[in-house]
């Protein structure tokens, strides 16, 4: 690993007024965050990956069609025999394809490309890219996340 | 897997420590590698000045590391290199001119400097306190850089944990890396309480992901590492022809979680800025041109693999390991 210390890493103080939000950072604080399913039978996967960014290749295990709330759908689909330290679950078009959902937080736009369960920290994560393509992996309470189909479906 | 891997590695030092008898060894090795790279010839000339040579010897390694550290800019070694060893007369010049520039670039004076690096360079309570004096002069992030960097190289976290407690208003990043480097329990809390800083700037953020990363690439957890360390990358808003740190450190916890040719495609072509050893591995093992060349530095990686940060060069011993039916003898035959 890099040296962190090496004295041409930190080159900028962070200094800073020291008042506090409620969550860090890399935590999506917002009241609630709406996922825009714009084709039909979307469906949340849980599915076994073989790389850690790249799941043009898992493993599907369990499918549901996508409605209401993610903290329900990924309850229904936890493997609650598996001693796994994290799940994966991708969304998944018609065609078997991976479909990537748009949301919005903070005047932004982001796309969904996976959400990750971790078993032991009991937490739900959000792997996101925004219109740049950076990337970002972000914390969240999977009860203020709901899936808002088309009208049309 | 893990029972199997322990074998190994016992396999690997056992290996490397029926050749450490002869320093004769690394100064051929670190003379024929320093051809190719000459940042995987360093830790052998180190590995050989540890060793008893002969003032001949002895004053060729002390120069050549001397040269080799200058060209890439390992300051913090030339420091240490110098307090310890003698130097000739014309390096001695050029640490000089050294001293000079590098007082200048952080405005200080030149005897202030050299005072401010002999004080550094020291562990005792009289050194830390004249550091604290120092810190409380200047009030600079760079006088800080160097106490960090060099405290660090030394392996001086007493020193450091003074300063700490002794600073209140020393910055998050620095008090978080010293946090990380010591194993501290309080880290994982810390670095969450950082995150709540309002306004922070991207820099910062880019920042306090990184060493996120850092501290989970040292938890194991290399999965999340290298998710913390790409999204640190995101906020890096530098613009250069280079790959950026996060996407590396992130391609370099996939390389350690056996994900090696992952931790490639992440860098999407993108040339590595080579500073560290563990950059050169990782340069050389991403370029499928030159990725046979990496045997041809085993001498080096096995050196660096002994390291207390060296998992990514035991996880490259690993994977040759598997490869090939390993027999550090035959070293030679790849030259």
């Amino acid at each position: 690993m890099r040296t962190i210390f090496s004295l041409f890493f930190i080159t900028y103080s962070i200094f800073s007024t020291e008042e506090k939000n409620f969550f860090p950072f890399f935590q999506i604080s917002t009241k609630k965050i709406i996922i825009e399913i714009t084709q039909p039978n979307i469906k949340l996967c849980r599915v076994k990956p073989e790389a850690v960014f790249n799941y043009n290749s898992t493993i599907k295990e369990e499918c549901l069609l996508v409605s209401g709330r993610l903290d329900k759908l990924i309850n229904k689909l936890l493997n609650k025999k598996s001693s796994r330290k994290e799940y994966l679950f991708l969304l998944v078009n018609s065609e078997e394809k991976n479909f990537l959902a748009k949301l919005k937080f903070s005047n932004k736009e982001y796309s969904l490309i996976s959400i990750i369960y971790n078993t032991i920290e009991k937490s739900t994560y959000l792997e996101l890219l925004d219109n740049e393509s950076n990337y970002y992996f972000y914390t969240i309470n999977p009860k203020i996340v709901n899936f808002k189909l088309e009208k049309s479906f | 897997m893990k029972v199997k891997f322990i074998i190994s590695f016992f396999f690997i030092i056992l290996s490397i420590s029926s050749q450490e008898i002869n320093p004769d060894y690394y100064i051929t090795q670190a003379k024929k590698i320093e051809k190719s790279s000459v940042l995987f010839s360093i830790p052998l000339y180190e590995k050989a000045l540890e060793m008893e040579l002969s003032p001949k010897e002895k004053s060729f390694i002390i120069g050549k590391l001397f040269d080799l550290y200058l060209n890439y800019s390992k300051i913090e070694e030339i420091f240490i290199l110098t307090k310890n060893h003698e130097i000739d007369k014309s390096r001695e010049i050029k640490l000089n001119h050294l001293y000079k520039t590098l007082a200048h670039n952080i405005n200080m004076q030149e005897e202030k400097f050299k005072d401010f690096i002999e004080c550094l360079l020291s562990k005792d309570y009289h050194s830390q306190k004249k550091l604290l004096n120092y810190y409380a002069e200047e009030r600079s992030i760079y006088v800080l850089n160097y106490i960090f960097a060099i405290k660090y190289k030394l392996q001086d976290f007493e020193s450091l944990g003074y300063l700490i407690s002794e600073a209140p208003d020393m910055p998050p990043s620095l008090r978080l890396a010293y946090l990380i480097k010591t194993n501290s329990k309080e880290t994982e809390k810390k670095i969450k309480e950082f995150a709540k800083i309002s306004e922070l700037t991207d820099d910062q953020r880019m920042e306090i992901l990184f060493l996120y990363g850092a501290y989970l690439q040292k938890k194991r957890r290399y999965k999340q590492s290298a998710r913390y360390f790409r999204m640190s990358a995101s906020f890096d808003k530098k613009n250069t022809n280079f790959a950026k740190m996060g996407i590396v450190e992130a391609a370099k916890s996939l390389f350690i979680n056996g994900k090696g040719q992952e931790g490639c495609e992440l860098l999407e072509g993108k040339k590595i800025q080579v500073q560290t050893e563990s950059d050169e591995l990782l340069n050389l093992y991403c370029n499928k041109k030159i990725q046979k060349d990496l045997n041809k530095y085993l001498p080096a990686i096995e050196v660096l693999a002994k390291q207390e940060s060296g998992v990514i060069f035991r996880s490259y011993l690993q994977l040759y390991l598997d490869k090939e039916s390993y027999n550090p003898i035959n070293y030679e035959d790849n030259f």
